[in-house]
C-alpha cells in the first residue's frame, strides 16, 4: 500500500510497495509522482440533477401504485422499480444525465414528445438497468449456484414462472376460489380433486389458488401420472415446481412430512373424459389416496373444479394415434389434430374451484389403511362430496365462458 | 475370536483404507487381507496379506485356522465390457467367500454395494426404501453383477440366520482417491447428458464409505442398508459447479450408443447408464441413522466444493494413490 511520506522539493512523498521512498519527481500542483496519484474523487452529485432524480423516483412510485402490475408480478414494487432505475441511471456518462432525467420527468407527467430521442434514451436505460439483473441472476444459475429441496423444488426458478400460472389464473380463465379457508394453512392435508380437461391444467390452478388467495399461501405438491417423468423437458419442469411422481410411498412421504399434497384419483380415466360424460366423475381409481390418507391420519380435503372440462372438449379418442406416439391420451377435439401446435391452446372457459369441508381420517387407526371397506367408505365419502358440489358450481356459473 | 477381520480385495483403494483404520475399533486383535492372484502394493501396516483367491475353497480352512470373526468381502471389479474372468471373479468370489464365512463359522458378513442396482426406473418412487426390488436393466457389466450379487446377497441372509450379514449399498463415491463410475464420469473430456432430463443424484464421499463399513463391523445390523450422505443435487448443477462442459445428447441415440459401444475400441469408457441420466435413484437413509447409528460427516455441498476445488477427478497414478495412502495412515498413527 502507498503511505505518505514526509518532505518535498520537488519529489513523490509517496512510499512504494516495498518500503522505500518512491524517486519519482512529483506533478505540479501535488505531492505525489504520476503513478502515486491520490484516487480522484468521485464528483459530487450536481443539485439540480439530484431533485430531477427525487421528482421522478416519486413519480415512478406513483406509477407503480396505480398500474396493478403487482397483482401479476409480486416481485415489481415501487422500490425495486426504483432500484432498477438508478441501476440503470449510473452506467449513463454524468454529462448526460440530467438530460435522460428531464426526459424522463416529461414522460412520466406525460408531456414527452415520443419523437425525441431523450425519451427513448431514458427508457433504454431503464431496460438496461433491468437486463443486468435477469443477467446477473442467469450467470449464476449457469454456475450451479442455485438450491434445490429433497424432491428437486427449485423456489428461484417457481418464482420466475409464476407469472404465467397468476396471468392464466387471473385474465385467462378468470377463476373464482371458494372455501379456501378449508385448506389448513400449517400441517399435513391431501387436496383431493376432479380432474378434467386432457392436459392437468387443474392441477397448476389449484396451485395457484393457493399462492394467490390463501392467508398462509403454501406450495402444493401435486402427485402427477409417471408417465411425464419420461418426456423430456416436460419431467424436470414438474419436478423443479414441487410436483412429485404418483407413488403411495411418495404420498405418504410427503404428508409424514406435513406437507399440502393433492391427488386426482381420476387420472387417465378423468382427463380422457369424453365431452358429453364432463361433468361426471370417473372411478376414483383403487382407493389409494384414501389409504395415504388413513395411514398417516391427514385430513382430505374434497376440492371441486369446474370449468377445466371446456378448456379442450374431448369429443372422441384416437386410440390408434395413442398407440402409434404412445401417449396416453390423443383427443379430438374443436381445434387440436386441425390446428396443429396451436390446437393445445386451451379455450378460455370461466373457471370455478371450491374446497369443501375436510374429511377428518384421524378416527381411524393405521391399520385401517388395509380394511378396504374402510377405505371405500372414505372415498366414497369423498368421491360424493365432490360430485354434489360440481352440480351446485355448475348452476351457479351463468355460463361456459363468463 | 471377537476382533479377528478379514478384508478381501485388499489392492483395492477402498479395502487398503479400511483394513489400517480397522485398527480404531475397539478390541481388534488381528486384521488380515485377502489378496488375489495379481501382484498390487505392500500391505498397509499392520495388516497380514494373505494370497488366497477368494473363489478358493481353502478360504473355509483360513478363516476357521485364523478364527476369524468378521469378513468384509470388499473384492469386486468395476469393468464395463463383460469379461469372464472378471465375472468369475465378481460373482462367483462372493458367493465363495459368503458360503465360506458361514461354513467356517464366522459371526459376521459384510458386503458392500451400490444404490445404483436399483434401478433408475421412470415409475419408482423419489426414495428407494432397502426392501424395493431391483428393477433396473443395466447394460453395463459391472451393475449388471452388482444386481447379480444384490439377488445371491439377498437369498443369503435368508437361508443363513446364524451369520449376521449386513450389505451396504452406496451412493456413487466421490472423493480424492475415488475411482467410482461417477468420478469417471465427470473425468470425460465432455460427460454426456440426456437432452431434456435433468436427474437427482445423491452422493458419498469415500471417507464417508469407509466410516459406514467400519460401523457395519461395530454394531450388528442384518439385512441391506442404504448408505448416502444428506441432501440430493440436481446433474446439471453438479456439472455446472464442477464447471464441466457437458454434451446434450438425445436420449435414444444415447441408448443407441451404449448398445453398440463395447464394440468399438474408441468408446472403452461409457462409465454410465443412460437410465441415470435420465431418472432419480435416490435410496432413503432412514435406516443407515437409525439402526446402523452412521451419519456422513462430509455434507454434499463439501463433496462437490472438493470437487470444484480439484477440478474432475482423473484416473490417478499408482504411485500417487499409494503416496495419498500413506499419508492418511501416518495421520492416523
Amino acid at each position: 500500500m502507498v503511505a505518505m511520506g514526509v518532505g518535498t522539493n520537488g519529489r513523490c512523498t509517496a512510499t512504494t510497495a516495498k518500503g522505500s521512498p518512491c524517486r519519482g519527481r512529483s506533478v505540479a500542483d501535488s505531492e505525489f509522482c504520476r503513478k502515486h496519484q491520490p484516487p480522484e474523487e468521485e464528483a459530487p452529485t450536481p443539485r439540480v440533477e439530484r431533485s430531477l432524480r427525487d421528482e421522478v423516483e416519486n413519480l415512478l412510485k406513483g406509477a407503480v401504485e396505480r398500474f396493478p402490475i403487482s397483482r401479476l408480478f409480486p416481485s415489481i414494487t415501487p422500490s425495486s422499480v426504483i432500484d432498477t432505475f438508478r441501476s440503470g441511471i449510473e452506467k449513463v456518462a454524468p454529462q448526460a444525465r440530467e438530460e435522460l432525467l428531464r426526459a424522463a420527468r416529461n414522460f412520466l407527467m406525460r408531456q414527452a414528445t415520443w419523437l425525441a430521442t431523450d425519451t427513448w434514451k431514458s427508457a433504454w436505460s431503464f431496460l438496461t438497468g433491468m437486463s443486468d439483473q435477469w443477467k446477473s441472476m442467469l450467470a449464476r444459475r449457469a454456475k450451479g449456484e442455485y438450491e434445490v429441496d429433497p424432491y428437486g423444488l427449485d423456489e428461484e426458478f417457481t418464482d420466475w414462472v409464476r407469472p404465467v400460472f397468476r396471468f392464466l389464473y387471473r385474465f385467462y380463465w378468470r377463476v373464482d376460489t371458494t372455501g379456501i379457508g378449508n385448506v389448513p394453512g400449517q400441517g399435513r392435508a391431501l387436496i383431493v380433486a376432479n380432474h378434467s380437461g386432457v392436459l392437468p391444467w387443474d392441477g397448476a390452478m389449484i396451485m395457484t389458488s393457493i399462492w394467490e388467495e390463501h392467508a398462509e399461501p403454501r406450495y402444493v405438491r401435486t402427485l402427477y401420472l409417471d408417465w411425464f417423468t419420461q418426456v423430456p423437458w416436460v419431467a424436470p419442469m414438474l419436478t423443479r415446481t414441487g410436483q412429485i411422481l404418483a407413488h403411495p410411498e411418495n404420498g405418504e412421504r410427503l404428508l409424514h412430512e406435513d406437507r399440502l399434497v393433492a391427488v386426482f384419483p381420476e387420472g387417465l380415466k378423468g382427463v380422457g373424459k369424453l365431452f358429453k360424460d364432463r361433468y361426471k366423475l370417473a372411478r376414483f381409481g383403487r382407493g389409494g389416496f384414501a389409504r395415504m390418507a388413513i395411514r398417516t391420519g391427514a385430513p382430505i380435503v374434497p376440492c371441486a373444479v369446474v370449468g377445466a372440462e371446456e378448456i379442450h372438449p374431448n369429443f372422441r379418442r384416437l386410440h390408434l394415434a395413442e398407440k402409434i406416439f404412445n401417449l396416453p391420451i390423443v383427443p379430438m377435439t374443436p381445434t387440436f389434430p386441425w390446428l396443429g401446435i396451436f390446437g393445445t391452446i386451451p379455450l378460455p372457459s370461466k373457471w370455478k374451484i371450491h374446497f369443501c369441508d375436510p374429511v377428518p381420517t384421524n378416527r381411524y387407526k393405521p391399520e385401517d389403511a388395509d380394511n378396504f371397506l374402510v377405505v371405500s367408505k372414505v372415498s366414497n365419502q369423498v368421491r360424493d362430496s365432490i360430485q354434489k358440489k360440481i352440480h351446485e358450481l355448475l348452476a351457479e356459473r351463468k355460463g361456459v365462458f363468463w | 475370536m471377537k476382533g479377528v477381520y478379514l478384508v478381501t480385495g485388499i489392492h483395492g483403494v477402498l479395502a487398503r483404507s479400511l483394513a489400517s483404520r480397522l485398527w480404531s475399533l475397539p478390541g481388534t486383535r488381528k486384521v488380515y487381507g485377502l489378496a488375489g492372484p495379481e501382484e498390487g502394493p505392500p500391505a498397509p501396516k499392520k495388516v497380514e496379506i494373505e494370497e488366497i483367491d477368494p473363489r478358493d475353497a481353502a478360504l473355509v480352512d483360513f478363516i476357521s485356522e485364523k478364527k476369524v470373526d468378521t469378513v468384509v468381502h470388499l473384492d469386486f471389479l468395476e469393468e464395463y465390457r463383460h469379461q469372464e474372468e472378471v465375472f468369475d471373479r465378481n460373482v462367483m468370489g462372493m458367493l465363495n467367500v459368503s458360503a465360506a464365512a458361514a461354513e467356517a463359522g464366522a459371526r459376521k458378513l459384510v458386503l458392500a454395494s451400490t444404490t445404483w442396482a436399483y434401478g433408475a426406473v421412470y415409475d419408482n418412487p423419489n426414495y428407494l426404501v432397502e426392501t424395493r426390488p431391483m428393477r433396473g436393466r443395466p447394460h453395463l457389466a459391472w451393475l449388471k453383477e452388482r444386481v447379480e450379487v444384490e439377488r445371491y446377497a439377498k437369498e443369503f441372509v435368508a437361508t443363513h440366520p446364524r451369520l449376521i450379514t449386513t450389505l451396504l449399498r452406496f451412493a456413487p463415491l466421490l472423493g480424492p482417491t475415488s475411482d467410482s463410475p461417477l468420478s469417471r464420469f465427470l473425468g470425460l473430456p465432455s460427460p454426456p447428458i440426456a437432452m431434456g432430463f435433468d436427474p437427482l443424484l445423491q452422493l458419498l464421499h469415500e471417507d464417508d464409505a469407509i466410516e459406514a463399513l467400519l460401523a457395519a463391523c461395530r454394531h450388528d445390523v442384518r439385512g441391506a442398508v442404504n448408505v448416502a450422505a444428506d441432501g440430493v443435487i440436481p446433474l446439471l448443477k453438479l456439472l455446472r459447479k464442477g464447471n464441466l462442459a457437458y454434451l446434450p445428447v438425445f436420449a435414444p441415440i444415447a441408448n443407441l450408443a451404449l448398445k453398440i459401444a463395447p464394440g468399438l475400441a474408441s468408446f472403452k469408457q461409457i462409465p454410465i447408464e443412460v437410465d441415470h441420466l435420465k431418472f432419480n435413484c435416490v435410496a432413503d437413509t432412514k435406516r443407515m441413522k437409525e439402526e446402523l447409528k452412521f451419519s456422513p460427516r462430509v455434507g454434499l455441498a463439501e463433496i462437490v466444493e472438493e470437487l470444484t476445488r480439484k477440478g474432475p477427478a482423473e484416473a490417478l497414478e499408482p504411485e500417487e494413490v499409494e503416496g495419498m495412502l500413506e499419508e492418511v495412515e501416518e495421520d492416523w498413527w
